[in-house]
């Protein structure tokens, strides 16, 4: 479903930095794959080259088998694609956010699909109301039925939890759930271990722009001797930094 | 494709019709200009009312083969009825002979030994004509000197046989046009670029600052959708502002409050026709392509509000100074003229009012203006492609630790040119060679050096200034000598489009050489621009980009700005053509002295030339030039070896 093989990209600030340093890794569908690490690791920078939104200097990528690289229309219309800082069009209305994203998104009854979305995630009492007057978890429902109007087989969640209380981060959390059930396969950044532990089927621990460590969480406790992943992703970090 | 940007377009539409303040803009600001118009106009009338200008008259005694068309005023009737006349030049001007034909566009009346041209400014076939009296008027001093005098052995000057003046007769109507024409298109431009820049920083810098630029950037829309529906929303606004405000200005004369007609003149302008309102309508369409165009770039550049609302303001301010370019008397709307954006517009306009324009002039500025919006939206592509577009570019001491010094080059250029525009011209105005030297001594040789000392450059690096090897200098040498057939070229190629006045060359030429010293004028207008504006542009310039830039890229670039420097469209493309040789000179030399010495040597030989007027076979020009510039660059390039200098 998703495929990455020795993607490499580099970014001249203050000096040339390698942000994605030969990552590879595979995502299945019905699975969640969580990207590790901490804040500059590379997650953000790996998932935008995915979405299409940057290219690779080198490697591959592939989504649903289409190349990132050169079929990115055909992998924009797999993927779902939500972040921490995605915002929403204030202007506009919870109900025509969503249709006019039906549309763009070229869903067959863009009407309907918007009406069933508007129930899942019960929106129907603010539908009407302009975004920018809704409460943060209100946004985030609308958010998450914006990225999923066109019922991609691929979900890229880029740190969606990042300033959300306990309780929206609940409802993204079973969307999450829900989206993995309902067979997508969902590719998902964060640096909150206890997320990573509730959801992932597989995580890739990344660092300075590398991957440590792939494996379920059984597989990194056995190879790190440690019982929590904060510990065992300390362990790796540590034992890289040296 | 298309289904995807129409949707896209109806949903930035909604999205601007949310802002109240867009709308605001978009209507309020341009329905306030009709007011402005009036009190502009009223001015306008009022002073030149008082100005006293000639009315306007047909002295109606002329012959159907001699038919006098100019308007001229009454004293000039009468010079007419002395029988003085000796000449009216027709719209087809022959180069010599008799001249008569119905479509007078200049006249020539003789008083004692005093000659008299009538013209028009605003007409370039009045103007032509005036050239080619003032030829055949030459023509006849020689021969007048050659007849009665020189061959008597009597030694004369020949301003004491003919003395040539020329008055300008442009009728009242044509006067009013003229500032009214250049005055329209600024009050227009200034709500319709008000307009494209707020809608084009809501809907593209907005996007990026309010995090929603990824939701479309990552849906089924590719990039081209996405950033043509939102150059139609701007263009859209830009030119609803436009109408708008000629509609405001059109509404404020109906109610009586402006008088046009008045303003334009009685004679031939009772009133301003639909017709012309029309296609001025259809003018601001092509304005709005070029406005959208730039706001977008700008737009997509910026990161934030912040950014965006710095570099709008004083972006969209340089962008509307072309739309004055008509108040300067003598520049017309040509095929060359046509191609410069803004301006190509402002003097449609003055043209429409005056009711000259042609359709195939029209097709050719609208053809031009949808290329200017195609090339920005093709700008703002590339740079929605890039990762700066997205997640912000380095800062400017982060491109500096680099090496990257563009944006340097850029404010460094841009210095130097409003320096020339404002000083440097003032100067040379007042005193052609003291002005030159304070233009190249402190504006280009000031900016250069101040340029390297506040980046903290090395010197010798930047500025190339090392030594060159014997082999490179000689063929330098070469090089200059072989200089002035680049230039040469690139005038006689432009020539169908862009040609060069006569009256202008012959200005320019006596306004430089004057009557002063061979020597002053080698020093003041070879030397010293050949070390000075080679340490700007050869030196300082070029070792600014010389990361950010391929060598190729390098050249042209350096070439262009080098052309665009010298602030005249005629001379863009031959100082251009000559930027070339010495750019691919330096760089492949790694010295900048190569290039002072072409520099020295290609200025020399045109004053020289010039100085003791010496004209070259006819026909025999354009090969020697050609061949020169042909083996100037074989030269430059391919003998010129050992470079690979700067920062």
């Amino acid at each position: 479903m998703i495929e990455v093989r020795d993607l490499v990209k580099r970014f001249a600030t203050d000096r040339v930095v390698t942000a994605v340093d030969h990552v590879s890794f595979t995502a299945e569908p019905s699975q969640v794959f969580g990207l590790l690490g901490p804040n500059g690791a590379g997650k953000t920078t790996t998932l935008r080259i995915l979405s299409t939104l940057l290219s690779q200097d080198s490697g591959t990528a592939s989504v649903c088998g289409f190349d990132v690289a050169k079929d990115s229309a055909k992998v924009r219309g797999s993927i779902g694609f939500l972040s921490g800082s995605t915002g929403n069009y204030g202007r506009l209305t919870a109900r025509e956010m969503i249709l006019y994203f039906a549309r763009i998104q070229g869903v067959d009854n863009p009407g309907a699909r918007t009406d069933a979305l508007i129930e899942r995630f019960e929106i129907g009492n603010f539908a009407n109301q302009r975004c920018d007057r809704l409460s943060t978890g209100m946004k985030q429902k609308v958010s998450i039925a914006r990225a999923i109007v066109h019922d991609p087989p691929v979900l890229i969640l880029d740190e969606p939890t990042t300033g959300l209380d306990v309780i929206v981060s609940q409802t993204f959390l079973r969307f999450i759930e829900e989206a993995r059930s309902d067979g997508r396969c969902v590719l998902f950044s964060t640096h909150i271990m206890s997320e990573a532990e509730r959801l992932c089927d597989q995580i890739a621990i990344i660092h300075s722009g590398r991957v440590l460590a792939i494996g379920s969480l059984d597989a990194l406790r056995e190879r790190t001797g440690e019982r929590y992943l904060e510990s065992i992703f300390i362990r790796l970090v540590e034992r890289d930094d040296r | 494709m298309i289904h995807t940007i129409w949707t896209l377009l109806a949903f930035e539409l909604k999205l601007q019709l949310r802002q109240p303040a867009a709308l605001w803009m978009l209507l309020l600001t341009p329905v306030l200009l009709g007011p402005g118009a009036l009190i502009g106009g009223e001015l306008m009338m009022s002073t030149m009312e008082a100005a006293n200008k000639p009315t306007i008259e047909d002295d109606g005694s002329a012959d159907d083969s001699q038919r006098w068309r100019i308007h001229a005023p009454p004293h000039f009737a009468e010079w007419l009825e002395d029988g003085d006349r000796i000449a009216i030049v027709g719209g087809n001007v022959p180069a010599s002979g008799d001249i008569g034909d119905a479509d007078a566009q200049a006249s020539v009346t003789l008083e004692g030994r005093k000659a008299t041209i009538g013209f028009r400014v605003d007409s370039s076939r009045s103007r032509s004509a005036r050239d080619a009296v003032k030829e055949v008027l030459k023509r006849r001093k020689a021969a007048l000197l050659d007849e009665r005098f020189v061959n008597a052995g009597i030694a004369v000057a020949p301003d004491e046989v003919v003395t040539i003046a020329v008055e300008d007769h442009t009728t009242e109507a044509a006067r009013a046009a003229g500032p009214f024409g250049v005055a329209l298109p600024g009050l227009i431009l200034l709500g319709l670029a008000m307009a494209a820049t707020y809608t084009a920083v809501d809907l593209v810098t907005g996007e990026k600052e309010r995090g929603t630029i990824e939701t479309l950037l990552t849906s089924r829309a590719d990039r081209r959708s996405v950033l043509l529906a939102k150059f139609g929303i701007v263009c859209g606004s830009a030119i609803v502002s436009g109408w708008v405000a000629l509609a405001s200005i059109w509404a404020v004369q109906l109610a009586g409050y402006l008088n046009l007609p008045t303003l334009l003149g009685a004679d031939g302008h009772t009133e301003v026709p639909a017709s012309a309102l029309l296609l001025m309508g259809g003018a601001v369409v092509l304005l709005g392509f070029q406005m959208a165009g730039l706001a977008i770039v700008l737009a997509t550049y910026a990161p934030d509000y912040k950014t965006a609302s710095m570099i709008s303001g004083p972006a969209m301010m340089f962008a509307l100074t072309p739309s004055g370019i008509g108040a300067f008397p003598g520049i017309e709307l040509n095929a060359g003229m046509a191609l410069v954006p803004v301006a190509n517009v402002a003097l449609a306009f003055k043209d429409l009012l005056v009711g000259e324009l042609g359709v195939g002039m029209l097709i050719w500025v609208a053809a031009a203006s949808a290329a200017h919006g195609a090339v920005a939206i093709y700008g703002a592509w590339l740079l929605l492609g890039r990762e700066e577009a997205l997640i912000g570019s380095a800062s400017g001491s982060e491109r500096r630790t680099l090496g990257y010094y563009g944006r340097d080059a850029a404010i460094l250029f841009v210095t130097a040119v409003l320096c020339m525009w404002f000083f440097g011209q003032l100067a040379q105005s007042t005193d052609p060679v003291w002005g030159m030297v304070f233009t190249q001594v402190v504006l280009f040789g000031g900016l250069a050096i101040a340029g390297v000392a506040y980046l903290g450059l090395p010197w010798r690096r930047t500025l190339s200034l090392g030594a060159p090897s014997r082999r490179n200098l000689a063929l330098a040498v070469v090089g200059g000598v072989l200089a002035p057939g680049a230039g040469t070229t690139a005038m006689w190629l432009q020539s169908p489009l862009i040609p060069v006045p006569t009256a202008l060359a012959e200005s320019m030429g006596a306004a430089l050489i004057g009557d002063h010293h061979l020597l002053t004028i080698l020093v003041s207008f070879a030397l010293l621009p050949a070390v000075f504006e080679e340490l700007l542009f050869r030196g300082t310039l070029l070792g600014l980009v010389r990361n950010s830039l391929s060598t190729t890229s390098q050249v042209l670039v350096i070439a262009l700005l080098f052309g665009m420097m010298h602030l005249s469209v005629i001379r863009l493309f031959p100082t251009g053509a000559f930027g070339l040789l010495a750019t691919i000179a330096v760089i492949r030399s790694g010295s900048l002295w190569t290039a002072v010495v072409m520099h020295a040597l290609n200025n020399g030989i045109l004053l020289t030339i010039g100085y003791f007027e010496w004209t070259p076979p006819e026909g025999i020009l354009p090969l020697v030039a050609c061949v020169g510039a042909f083996a100037a660059v074989a030269g430059m390039h391919h003998g010129i070896k050992g470079g690979g200098v700067g920062v």
